[in-house]
């Protein structure tokens, strides 16, 4: 065992180039998986060490139980709690502080007129707390606000918004209001929590925007020293539910903490770190291939020295255990290397985002071992697994055998493997066609989508596997292709093409597992550029289809709405003709909590198409309802019923239904009267104006108009046509940032590519040094190296690409079932598609640079000399 | 030097198939009484040597291959280079397809001094000017043995002179064969494609080191009597390496080395 080892060793010294380029794919790979998995940590630690901060003060908090939507998801809205509470709580043996938390949504406006902060961290507006233990707050300059008209903000919001002491600011509630700035506070110490705005008022005038008169969102209680937390717990609780009765409950700090460490991972970092390690996934998949080809080629140039090891002597699993012990070796350095490039890269975006003011209490980088050790165990594990198929294959090599063969070659594919993968491909086709049937009849009787989306994610891997497995048959049609081209194209590179064609056609298996990686990243990124063409496409559809109005005025999304106020002046201006609000918000609609649309039923009529079915939108008004075709079969609800819904502040309204539509894309499934729902949501806002202009006005002077009646920080006032722009500017945002994190896959193929080519060429030295001699030039040998880089990577570009827009098509049908036009919607991103295969092409030139100039420096003699 | 007896003592089988107490050899059947009988020949070079020196390494492990060799290959000949193992057969070849350089002396073929030449150059003469025949792996295995014989052709974006292509086609010998790849070849079939590939694009002289090396002596003799036949129905210029005595009785001249010198240099003897 010792002397394999050592055997082992010698090999990867001797060619470190080999072991370096083998473990690079690893590297990357474990290097994305670490850094995620780190920077994921070090977030979680910061918002924990955050929240413990901000509840350290309290013992306890009393709130109402219940509210609208799931709790901990970030649209949820809880109930009040009466004000009185406050006041007996203080008087409970044992609480040496009770204070009323009133919090709502504030947006201050800095200096150069631009709301601060938002997309993303919370603006919050609430009442100041005195007691220096209940609030994380500390005034910093200044006092705490009085009386109504003055305003304490965080320090963050004043530095950005350049706003100082004595400044009277504007702040959107979302109506506008002017308020002197009396105090600048620091969260502990730090300038903000997290990124968040605080505008902190008196609690009266708080109480009135935010919860109602004699209402509060919590009562924060601070327990006496040596008081048990437990017993004063019980205390509470009894006076509580003597003086409100049911419906609120006492909750200890540190559940409180443990709450919102629960929120922030659902809504923010669950989905950033998922879809990160979806891309380290991806990348991991890609090198494994990578790995696997190098480990093939490598036992198949060893297979002489593997004879010759088993001639002497050698067991079958001595010569297997080599190989296997050096896979563990390269994996286990390329893990270990890749786990600190991981630390590295955590440690500098976490420096990134501080130096970007995004301070999210990372004092520090968090390493936890689970982190560590699950980055280092899978790349470890791919490393290995891709290279014992390659080794148990070596170390079947009959003693004698491959002493005496010499250029080994495996033109043909399998026949087994062949049947797996047309059965493979063409089930998973068409299990991915059948998704999208099972997802229209699904939408059609409102059923669940997800068996469809299940069967669409089966059929989609089954699709991938079988592609991978017919690979090798697609690579000899290639190759000869190949030869065609280039004697098409130009007769004097006729001879290189042919060799570059025949070369990739003499091992199809190895061309075809080269290529397959580059199948794995361009199939992903076609998929999402199909996706979102597809979508584009549909939104603009829609939005045309839909929308008859010609401007849309809306509320930044996390920004504080639009505001009545300024949504009646709108209504309000010369140019405008017809005009709606819309409110998006929660509800309990039959029992079930939804999300709403709330508007003006009639006005809404003028200015949408939305398919009426039954009933109308015309003539709508107060104490109805209109909600889609599919909340009417699942609800079994027509025209003319009743409908109980109820809201968060526990109003209960019992609401007709006035019309049944289908068009669910903007509105949902139930439309509200704004009439019946903002007076009982709390902070009232506005989030979307759709208007169309009067009769002779130009749009976009009805535009500035209406940008001149927001004033500063206002909503986006966007035409018809700027508006599908800005989602298409969306989608477009979104894609950016997942071609970014394919590229490293398809950067790790192409160096798969590269690491095959110069293995292939190595193998073909003797080959090299007769064509050199009878007369073949260094540029024509480089040419031909080239063009098997680019053929190879055409062929898995190719496969990629048909592979991409066909699971686009299939998701795009399955996913958008529901939305009229969606289904039919698939178009095929051709630009995306052009600029992969251009890249592609040019990234298979770069990667064959090396391995091409190392072939035309070979000495030609010592080439012929090669065995 | 040549005895004869050997061969109609050893050679039991007669490839040709005819008499099997003929010699195979057609040269010595009567064509060569207009040659001289010894030396070296008078007539058109086409390549020489003036004092080719090669020398390998240097100090303790100083190898000199080529000793100040001054020699003369005759145009339209068959020349043998013999010699002992290590005495520099192979290097002189090298040095004089170009595919070598010399540490001292010059070299010219076809009346071009190579040491001059770049590489680019070089290649571009040892593809139009040079036919190769090695030992083995003459042939690329992904190639028909008819694209092998268009090979340097193809390299050179020059179609092959087709009429010429179709002699040498038939000379080969290897009719439906040519559409295979050189692995569904016998050795010496293979080697024979590698002779009409040297022969197809009409270079002024073939370079074949051990030819029949690797065959076995019934291939081996089709191999010598196809580049016989090529010098005395083609008029083809051929040097052939070989330690071979039997080999080398098929050539016109027979150079011999010894410690990288030339010893002798005859002419075969009818
Ligand atoms: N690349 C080389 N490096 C060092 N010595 C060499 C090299 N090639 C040949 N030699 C030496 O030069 C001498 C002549 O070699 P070679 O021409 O191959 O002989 P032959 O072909 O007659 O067997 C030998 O002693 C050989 O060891
Ligand atoms: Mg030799």
């Amino acid at each position: 065992m010792a002397r394999i080892l050592r055997l082992s060793l010698r090999r990867l010294t001797s060619d470190k180039r080999r072991a370096f380029s083998t473990g690079f794919a690893i590297i990357i790979g474990v290097a994305f998986l670490a850094a995620t998995l780190v920077l994921g940590d070090t977030m979680r630690a910061g918002f924990k060490g955050l929240f413990a901060e901000a509840n350290a003060g309290i013992d306890l908090a009393v709130r109402s139980e219940d509210g609208i939507g799931d709790a901990g998801d970030e649209m949820f809205v809880r109930g009040t709690t009466d004000e009185a509470l406050v006041e007996r709580i203080r008087q409970v043996p044992g609480v040496a502080a009770a204070a009323a938390q009133v919090e709502g949504t504030a947006q201050i406006i800095g200096a150069d007129g631009s709301a601060i902060g938002g997309g993303g961290p919370p603006t919050v507006g609430a009442a100041w707390i005195d007691d220096p233990e209940l609030s994380p707050y500390r005034i910093r300059e200044g006092r705490a606000p009085q009386v109504d008209g003055e305003v304490l903000i965080d320090a963050y919001s004043a530095r950005e918004g350049d706003i100082a002491l004595g400044d009277t600011v504007e702040i959107r509630l979302p109506d506008l209001i002017e308020s002197e700035v009396v105090g600048i506070a620091t969260f502990g110490e730090r300038d903000s929590f997290a990124g968040a705005t605080l505008a902190a008022f008196d609690q009266d005038s708080a109480q009135r925007w935010f919860t109602g008169d004699d209402q509060v969102s919590a009562v924060l209680v601070r327990a006496e020293p040596g008081v048990d937390v437990a017993q004063l717990d019980a205390l509470v609780s009894d006076t509580v539910s003597e003086v409100v009765g049911d419906g609120t409950e006492v909750i200890t700090s540190a559940e409180l903490t443990a709450e919102q460490e629960k929120a922030i991972e659902g809504d923010f970092l669950g989905m950033v770190t998922m879809m990160l390690l979806a891309f380290a996934g991806v990348a991991l998949v890609v090198a494994g291939f990578s790995i696997y080809n190098t480990f093939t080629i490598m036992v198949s140039q060893r297979s002489r020295e593997s004879s010759l090891l088993r001639a002497l002597g050698a067991s079958r699993p001595q010569v297997l255990s080599a190989v296997t012990i050096e896979a563990v070796l390269v994996g286990l350095v390329a893990s270990l290397v890749g786990t600190g490039v991981g630390v590295g890269l955590a440690e500098g975006l976490r420096r990134l985002m501080a130096s970007a003011g995004m301070d999210l209490g990372m004092e520090s980088i968090t390493i936890n071992s689970a982190a560590v050790v699950t980055a280092v165990a899978v790349g470890l594990v791919i490393t290995v697994l891709s290279s014992v198929i390659p080794a148990i294959k070596g170390s079947r090599a009959a003693p004698l055998a491959a002493l005496r063969s010499t250029a080994v070659e495996a033109t043909s594919v399998g026949r087994i493997r062949i049947a797996a993968g047309v059965f493979a491909l063409a089930g998973g086709a068409a299990m991915v066609v059948t998704s999208g049937q099972m997802a229209a009849d699904a939408a059609a009787e409102a059923a669940s989508g997800g068996p469809a989306m299940s069967v669409l994610g089966i059929g989609a891997l089954a699709a991938l596997v079988g592609a991978v497995l017919l690979a090798p048959l697609a690579a000899i049609p290639f190759g000869h292709l190949l030869s065609r081209v280039t004697g098409a194209l130009w007769p004097s590179g006729r001879i290189s093409g042919r060799l570059a064609g025949r070369n990739v056609v003499r091992n199809p298996r190895r061309t075809a597992s080269s290529a397959v990686a580059l199948v794995v990243g361009v199939t992903v990124v076609t998929l999402f550029a199909t996706m979102a063409v597809s979508m584009k496409g549909a939104m603009d559809d829609i939005v045309r289809r839909t929308f008859g109005g010609d401007i849309v005025v809306s509320a930044e999304w996390g920004s504080a709405g639009i505001g009545t106020d300024l949504a009646s002046r709108i209504h309000e201006l010369p140019e405008v003709d017809r005009a709606a609000d819309l409110s998006y918000g929660l509800a309990r609609v039959d029992g079930d909590d939804r999300d709403i649309v709330a508007t003006d039923l009639n006005a809404i009529a003028g200015l949408t198409d939305l398919g009426v079915e039954s009933g109308s939108f015309a003539g709508a008004g107060a104490g109805e309802v209109a909600v889609s075709r599919d909340f009417a079969l699942e609800n079994q609800v027509e025209v003319g019923d009743v409908v109980p819904v109820s809201f968060v502040d526990g109003t209960s309204l019992d609401l007709e239904v006035g019309a049944i539509y289908s068009e669910t894309d903007f509105m949902g499934n139930v439309m509200l009267h704004s009439d019946d729902y903002l007076p009982h949501a709390g902070q009232s806002t506005v989030d979307v104006v759709l208007l169309s202009v009067a009769e002779g006005i130009d749009v976009s002077d009805a535009a500035s108009s209406i940008e001149a009646a927001a004033g500063r920080g206002g909503p986006t006032v966007e035409t018809r046509d700027e508006f599908i722009d800005s989602i298409a500017g969306e989608i477009d945002q979104a894609l950016t940032l997942i071609y970014g994190l394919l590229g490293l896959a398809v950067l790790i193929a192409l160096m798969g590519i590269a690491n095959t080519l110069a293995l292939s060429v190595h193998e073909r030295t003797r080959e090299i040094g007769l064509l050199r001699a009878v007369g073949q030039s260094r540029r024509q040998l480089r040419a031909t190296v080239r063009w098997e880089s680019v053929v190879t990577a055409v062929l898995g570009t190719v496969g990629g690409l048909g592979l991409g827009v066909f699971l686009g098509w299939g998701v795009v049908r399955a996913a958008f079932a529901r939305s009229q036009g969606m289904d039919s919607a698939l178009a095929v991103p051709t630009g995306s598609i052009v600029a992969i295969v251009v890249l592609a092409v040019l990234a298979a030139v770069i990667a064959s640079v090396r391995p091409a100039r190392r072939a035309a420096r070979l000495d030609v003699l010592d080439a012929l000399a090669t065995v | 030097m040549l005895t004869d007896t050997t061969l109609t003592t050893t050679d039991s089988v007669d490839p040709a198939g005819d008499n099997p107490q003929a010699d195979p050899r057609p040269h010595l059947a009567g064509n060569s009484a207009n040659r001289p009988a010894n030396g070296p020949a008078n007539g058109p070079t086409v390549a020489r040597t003036e004092a080719a020196t090669k020398v390998y390494g240097a100090g303790e492990t100083k190898v000199t291959a080529l000793d100040a060799v001054s020699v003369a290959i005759p145009a339209g000949e068959f020349t043998a280079i013999m010699g002992p193992s290590g005495s520099g057969k192979s290097t002189l070849m090298h040095c004089l397809a170009g595919l070598d350089t010399l540490t001292s002396g010059r070299v010219f073929l076809d009346d071009v001094e190579l040491s001059s030449l770049s590489d680019r150059k070089l290649t571009k003469l040892r593809r139009d000017r040079i036919g190769f025949v090695f030992q083995a792996f003459n042939l690329l295995p992904t190639l028909t043995a008819l694209e092998n014989i268009t090979l340097p052709m193809d390299l050179a974006g020059r179609k092959p002179d087709q009429a010429w292509l179709d002699q040498v086609v038939r000379v080969v010998g290897l009719g439906t064969r040519l559409g295979h790849r050189p692995s569904e070849l016998s050795g010496g079939q293979q080697q024979r494609v590698a002779v009409a590939r040297a022969l197809a694009s009409k270079p002024a002289v073939i370079f074949a080191d051990e030819p029949t090396g690797n065959l076995d002596r019934n291939s081996g003799i089709e191999v010598l009597k196809f580049l016989r036949s090529a010098v005395d129905d083609l008029g083809q210029s051929i040097v052939m390496v070989t330690h071979d005595p039997y080999a080398a009785s098929y050539a016109d001249a027979t150079l011999t080395l010894s410690d990288g010198r030339i010893i002798s240099h005859e002419r075969a003897v009818a």
